[in-house]
């Protein structure tokens, strides 16, 4: 299985609906893939929010109409974890299918923050949390607290990894937070949200699609390889994973590098769903990068940098690409195409194989994709 | 909540009917003893929360089980929970 096409559109506040959103991603795909609308027989849809967010659901049917299509649309949600769930689900269907096409849409901005704030936090559990006030970025507040007890001051290494993933999306014109400079003052500087959790430790709000052309067999040079993708489900709520590590990305992790028959170190890039600065932390100890307590010592050595031994998030990461939960998990697997391509321009690491991590919740799904250059 | 099997002692935060493994009976268990593990001041206003600033308290009972709880005051980790 290999992906010939990618296709997005611009991260951040658009002055654009649903429709012109899926349609930018889809049509730029197609022509990324030199195929044409009629050349795909299935097509499969992540969104987290449209239902909520603009009262519209039964997106696959709004894309047939768009499209004039009546080929089979699906819509799956899992979240922000929705775009690699969705990912993961499509891949089966190649037993059927020859070219399928992937997209991730959310708009997000417009809305009244306590109104956005209500939607997002309907994905935590219903009786656990929110009825409890939880929100996910007291979660994140916990998680850095529970760190910080166990290993030490940690909010330093999330301003530098705040830092390199704006230095990285100053790099990529589609990031949300591109041609916004953001120096370590400004970040160590933002104003706090939740107990130590800054502004600057979240990704934004934003409105985005990305899309893929996926095709059982190799097209032509520019083809990326699907080495391997697997998912993992935990619990819904953080109150049931006291801990600071997360059971669902290990155990993702392990399938996928075990279905590619590869290590984690044979990895030349990574993109990690960094939704607070402090996941992207955790995570790199929970995929196996370092011991537990030690990715803080990685960061400070620049090691996930750009011209670091194994580049983490190049093009800005959610942090600073941006996070429109539907389109996120597909923007990962889209900047490891272009990169492994040797497509991404200045950001351009020397890389044959990556691997791609999306979670929905705290962690409640987890998809780990690795991808190959062959 | 939590529901707890009386034959295979298996535990639930949902209330599901009876236990898929064995299908004995649920009995809930009444949370007691809770202590304050974590104290987070949150000041984002939701439709269901609009009153801000509120607290979130990570609390364990005796059995070790942890929940979240609202609370309009601050509390230290180590304090009682009623
Ligand atoms: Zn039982």
């Amino acid at each position: 299985m290999y992906i010939c096409g990618v296709g997005r559109t611009k991260f951040g506040k658009l002055e654009l609906e649903l429709p012109e959103i899926m349609t930018e991603a889809v049509t730029k795909a197609l022509i990324d893939a030199k195929l044409r609308l009629k050349d795909i027989d299935a097509i499969f849809i992540s969104n987290n929010l449209a239902g909520l967010n603009q009262g519209q659901l039964h997106l696959n049917s709004l894309l047939a109409t768009i499209l004039k299509i009546d080929i089979p649309i699906f819509r799956l949600e899992s979240t922000c974890a929705s775009g690699g769930a969705t990912f993961y689900n499509s891949l089966f269907s190649l037993s059927k299918f020859k070219n399928i096409l992937v997209l991730g849409v959310e708009k997000m901005t417009g809305l009244a923050s306590d109104l956005l704030s209500t939607n997002i936090g309907t994905t935590s559990d219903l009786n656990l949390d929110q009825e409890q006030g939880f929100i996910f970025p007291v979660g994140a507040a916990m998680i850095i607290e529970r760190y910080e007890k166990r290993f030490g001051n940690v909010m330093d290494d999330l301003a530098l990894i705040s830092l390199k993933n704006h230095e990285n999306g100053n790099l990529n014109e589609y990031a949300h937070f591109y041609g916004k400079e953001v120096t370590l003052e400004k970040i160590k500087g933002s104003r706090t949200i939740v107990g130590k959790l800054r502004l600057y430790d979240c990704s934004p709000v934003s409105d985005g699609a990305v899309a893929l052309v996926v095709s059982k067999q190799k097209r032509d040079r520019r083809s990326i390889k699907i080495q391997a993708c697997e998912m993992a489900t935990g619990p819904i709520s953080l109150s049931l994973n006291p801990r600071t590590s997360m059971p669902a990305v290990k155990t993702a992790c392990k399938r996928a590098l075990s279905s590619a028959g590869m290590k984690i170190l044979d990895m030349d890039l990574i993109e990690i769903h960094d939704g607070y600065t402090i996941i992207e932390l955790i995570t790199m100890e929970d995929l196996g990068l370092c011991k537990p307590g030690q990715a803080g010592k990685l960061i400070r050595e620049g090691k996930t940098k750009l011209n670091g031994k194994i580049p983490i998030n190049t093009d800005g990461g959610l942090k600073a690409n941006g996070h429109p939960i539907g389109a996120t998990g597909l923007a990962q697997i889209y900047e490891i195409v272009t990169q492994l391509r040797g497509e991404a321009g200045k950001r351009q690491v020397n890389a044959k194989t990556g691997l791609a991590h999306n979670i929905g919740g705290m962690v409640g799904s987890c998809v780990v994709s690795i991808f190959k250059r062959d | 909540m939590p529901y707890k099997c009386n034959k295979c002692k298996k535990q639930w935060m949902h209330k599901i009917g009876k236990c898929i493994f064995c299908d004995g009976e649920l009995h809930e268990i009444i949370p007691e003893n809770l202590e304050v593990m974590h104290c987070i001041e949150v000041n984002i206003p939701s439709k269901q929360h609009p009153e801000v600033p509120y607290y979130v308290l990570q609390v364990k009972d005796k059995s070790g089980n942890i929940y979240f709880r609202k609370s309009k005051t601050q509390k230290k980790p180590g304090e009682k929970w009623a």
